[in-house]
């Protein structure tokens, strides 16, 4: 995909430094990218998967959060219409994503809406916030999609590195907290303002009362519950 | 495991479109479905509540262990001062405050993660 943008890219100068600034916005969330497609590689590995299920899983399927949410259910001897359902629910976050970019793709044709769309994730979407929050951003897409070509590289490249590593790497929970950890990074830049605090406070206090909610409940009640604070918080006040 | 590789591989499909139609869903409905004004302002907070979402109970999650382990307010607080995890993320929140760059604040992070990790053996 990138191969094919890339001259397009360059015939229009204005959108290329877009692209580049994308993919420079987006560096802080590279390390988190890094290690958990490092550990989702060899858990894949570690589950049974074989090779090219496995990087089918990588490359066709590209989301942690149901790569994740169904390697456990896997080993369970779950049915796959169940899996697909788990994944479903523990995808609920991007909708919030996709209702929050909606607005930004509203005029790109569907095709590169919808490749836009597919591989938007948590990254590129944080690195899109807080650019917008510095001042308007021209060429959105191009900014969005650089972040995003950079993330799926690193993404892939370690879930494949860690396909191959399986054998003898462990599985590390150590690796996989710093990969929390790095992820925690890229979220404190993003605590400014009333909302955003509101948002915060709302969030955590959610995503602690539902931790062992199943297939990641918690996470999308405390996303609604973040966006419901903010909401709460920002009345009264006009766009900014 | 004991799918097959055919149901394996519908599986894959499966995940797929489930992902499609999730990272999709509001870029294909109409635009009048699109939110706006306050909501639209709102969801911009979306990211953060994700990230802290996925990360805090995870930052947090050996504490209840080590205050039942930990007899006692001194003995309470020693452990959670020096919980790996919760002092890693303090350490990063901290740096990344006041250098505003997150890739030093994982850095520290990381350093008093694996170092507390280290010293309690």
């Amino acid at each position: 995909m990138l191969r094919t943008m890339q001259p397009a890219l360059r015939r229009h100068p204005v959108r290329w430094r877009a692209f580049r600034l994308g993919a420079r916005c987006v560096v802080p969330s590279l390390p988190a990218m890094a290690a958990w497609g490092l550990v989702t590689g060899v858990a894949m590995v570690k589950v049974g998967l074989e090779l090219l299920p496995a990087l089918g899983m990588t490359f066709i399927v590209y989301s942690g959060t149901s790569q994740l949410t169904v390697l456990p259910l896997l080993a369970t001897g779950t049915g796959v219409l169940a899996m697909a359902a788990a994944a479903a629910v523990a995808n609920l976050r991007f909708v919030v994503y996709s209702a929050l970019l909606s607005r930004h793709l509203r005029r790109v044709p569907l095709a590169l809406r919808l490749g836009t769309g597919f591989w938007t994730i948590d990254g590129p979407v944080a690195a899109f916030m807080q650019q917008q929050r510095r001042g308007p951003l021209v060429q959105r897409v191009a900014f969005l999609n650089g972040a995003n070509a950079l993330t799926a590289a690193v993404w892939c490249g370690s879930s494949v590195a860690g396909i191959a590593l399986a054998a003898v790497l462990p599985l590390g929970a150590e690796l996989a907290y710093i990969g929390l950890l790095a992820l925690f990074g890229i979220t404190v830049p993003l605590l400014a303002g009333r909302p955003a605090w509101a948002a915060a406070a709302a969030s955590v206090a959610v995503a602690l009362a539902g931790a062992d909610w199943p297939h990641r409940l918690g996470t999308f009640a405390a996303v609604l519950a973040g966006v419901a604070a903010a909401l709460w918080a920002g009345r009264g006040r006009g766009p900014r | 495991m004991s799918l097959s590789a055919a149901a394996l591989w519908v599986l894959i499909g499966l995940l797929a479109a489930v992902t499609l139609v999730a990272r999709n869903l509001f870029l294909v409905l109409p635009p009048r479905w699109q939110p706006r004004g306050a909501v639209e302002q709102a969801l911009r907070v979306a990211p953060l509540a994700a990230l802290l979402a996925i990360t805090v109970p995870e930052i947090v999650r050996d504490l209840p262990l080590r205050l039942a382990a930990a007899p006692g307010w001194g003995a309470g607080a020693l452990a959670v001062a020096t919980d790996p995890r919760l002092a890693g993320a303090l350490a990063l929140l901290l740096v990344v405050r006041l250098t505003r760059k997150s890739l030093w604040g994982l850095v520290a992070g990381a350093s008093v993660y694996l170092g507390l990790l280290a010293l309690a053996g």
